[in-house]
């Protein structure tokens, strides 16, 4: 019965071995549940209809209404602006790390961007609503600084580290010969890194990326804070007007809706859109990064 | 002081790491379209001496050349040298062959097309030409667009020979360029070598006596980081003048073979 586990007897014999199985066996069993519940529990909002639920606006608790798509509009938005915020930064600081560093520099330089990406959501997001959210508000003379834009460019911020320090890892962990092929044929070593080193490192860099990406589409507490926190979809794409996001939505209302029947099947309903949504983009980007170092 | 084009020539040479001396007391005037083999058991520094020559140690820090090295009548480590001039008439082949991901035909054009961007029109014919050269030819001419890598390594060793010829170097600096290669492989490129010869001028580190008895001209014994002895290869082979040598020769070299 035990087929799928080491078929070494031996190791049968050692109470250790089972202790070991046991804890590996209750974390397996643990996200098992996990995800069961967010299944099961939100089974009412599916029966519904998933697409209803997806695409409409509506959210209203008190009329049982409930509509993710100013959240799914909001998490798309938000996290397409803090790519696009954040990629040329991390891109270039991960290319210049990586290639034009001496040593030293490189790590300590490695050590400050770890740091920063190991640094909590919440100190981001103080500094995001104290800082960012009034000079969003002044410089484009809008009325309040809490809007998707702001949310964006936070998370942008947020995720620059995390993307730059592993898509510097992936371009760093391309053998030497490719960089030493490349300048022996005359290359500069700029040329170099462009024509020989960045498509090897491309599929780790992308994995990075959507590390990065993952991180941002699930960050809550710093977007709660700028986002404004109003389910619309604004019209015309206006991107500094206050929104939601999926995060910041469950953040709000979880507390007030546990147990609460429908309102409660609502959240986790859009738990599980954040799951699902997470879990694609981690999971390409941990296999594009293991099999970029291979 | 002004020296022929064609001068390959260390003068007192010392290359240190970190304080460290690599090679010392380096003087040796390489002899034009001949093979020479530097000899040397792993560690005697061969693998630095070749890439002081196309100055590829420059980023690493720490690393100083002191005395004179010249390479077609320039003193390489000159100020104001054009680095990406000199290493296109200095090759370097490398132990193990790196295919860039792309197909063969890309791979051999890949120095050429970065160096000519205007020629575009003859690319088919250099990639032909160079291939041939290479003895490569006639085993990818019907798989030019597919993957590099799908070869062979000993077809991939040719393949990276193939691409430095496209740059037309004057000089060859091969690194054990057999060494992670089978014996019919390793032929191959003995016979390649031998051929390239003619135009070019050649240096092969290698710690395998069989092929630097093959192959070489002339013959440099490295022994723990400066030249133990230095000649004809009949001569060297023959009457080793140095007990070291003899050690050496008798042993086999570091080498299994």
């Amino acid at each position: 019965m035990f087929s799928f586990l080491v078929p070494d007897r031996r190791c049968h014999a050692d109470p250790m071995f089972w202790i070991t199985v046991f804890f590996a066996g209750l974390v397996l069993l643990v996200a098992i549940i996990f995800f069961s519940y967010l299944i099961f529990e939100s089974m009412p909002i599916w029966e519904q209809g998933v697409w209803a639920f997806l695409t409409s606006v509506e959210w209203e608790p008190a009329e049982d209404i409930y509509g993710a798509g100013a959240m799914i509009y909001g998490s798309f938005i938000v996290t397409t602006l803090a790519l696009l915020f954040a990629l040329p930064f991390a891109l270039c600081g991960a290319v210049t790390a990586s290639e034009f560093l001496s040593p030293r520099t490189r790590l300590v330089f490695k050590g400050a961007m770890e740091i920063m990406a190991g640094a909590p959501g919440v100190v981001y997001g103080l500094l995001g609503a104290a800082l960012l959210s009034l000079w969003i508000k002044d410089f484009f003379g809008l009325i309040d600084g809490a809007t998707l834009f702001t949310a964006g460019i936070l998370l942008g911020i947020m995720i620059l580290p995390t993307i730059m320090t592993l898509a510097e890892d992936a371009i760093h962990s391309v053998p030497g010969e490719y960089r030493d092929t490349a300048l022996s044929l005359g290359l500069t070593p700029l040329q170099a890194f462009l024509k020989a080193v960045a498509p090897r490192a491309l599929p780790g860099v992308i994995g990075a990326v959507l590390l990065g990406l993952g991180r941002a589409l699930g960050e809550t507490i710093a977007v709660m804070l700028v986002i404004g926190g109003l389910d619309i979809v604004p019209s015309g794409f206006d991107l500094f007007s206050p929104g939601q996001n999926i995060p910041s939505k469950l953040g709000r209302e979880a507390a007030e809706a546990i147990g609460s029947g429908l309102h409660w099947n609502a959240l986790l309903a859009l738990g599980a859109v954040l799951f699902f949504g997470t879990m694609l983009l981690t999971g390409a980007g941990s296999w594009l990064l293991r099999r970029n170092k291979v | 002081m002004k020296k022929s084009e064609e001068n390959l020539e260390f003068i007192n040479v010392e290359i240190t790491y970190n304080g460290k001396p690599v090679l010392r007391d380096l003087s040796y005037n390489f002899c034009k379209s001949a093979v020479t083999c530097i000899l040397g058991p792993s560690g005697s520094g061969k693998t630095t001496l070749l890439r002081s020559l196309s100055r590829l140690n420059d980023r690493i820090r720490g690393f100083k050349v002191r005395g004179e090295v010249w390479v077609a009548g320039e003193e390489i480590y000159f100020n104001g040298v054009d680095v990406y001039h000199l290493r296109r008439k200095v090759g370097m082949i490398f132990q193990s062959p790196c295919i860039f991901p792309a197909s063969v035909y890309e791979n051999v054009i890949f120095g050429f097309k970065y160096h000519h961007p205007e020629r575009k029109k003859e690319y088919p014919k250099i990639a032909e030409r160079y291939l041939k050269e290479a003895y490569l030819w006639d085993e990818v001419k019907d798989r030019l667009h597919k993957p590099a890598q799908n070869l062979s390594q000993g077809q991939q060793q040719r393949l990276s020979i193939a691409r430095t010829l496209a740059v037309e170097p004057e000089v060859l600096l091969m690194d054990e360029p057999t060494a992670s290669l089978d014996p019919v492989s390793s032929d191959a490129i003995e016979k390649l070598i031998f051929s390239l010869k003619e135009k070019r001028t050649i240096l092969l580190a290698t710690h395998n006596i069989a092929q630097a008895r093959r192959i070489a001209d002339d013959i440099i014994f490295l022994y723990d980081g400066s030249i133990w002895e230095k000649g004809k290869a009949s001569d060297f082979f023959e009457r080793p003048v140095k007990e070291e040598t003899r050690i050496f020769l008798e042993g086999g070299g570091s080498s299994p073979t």
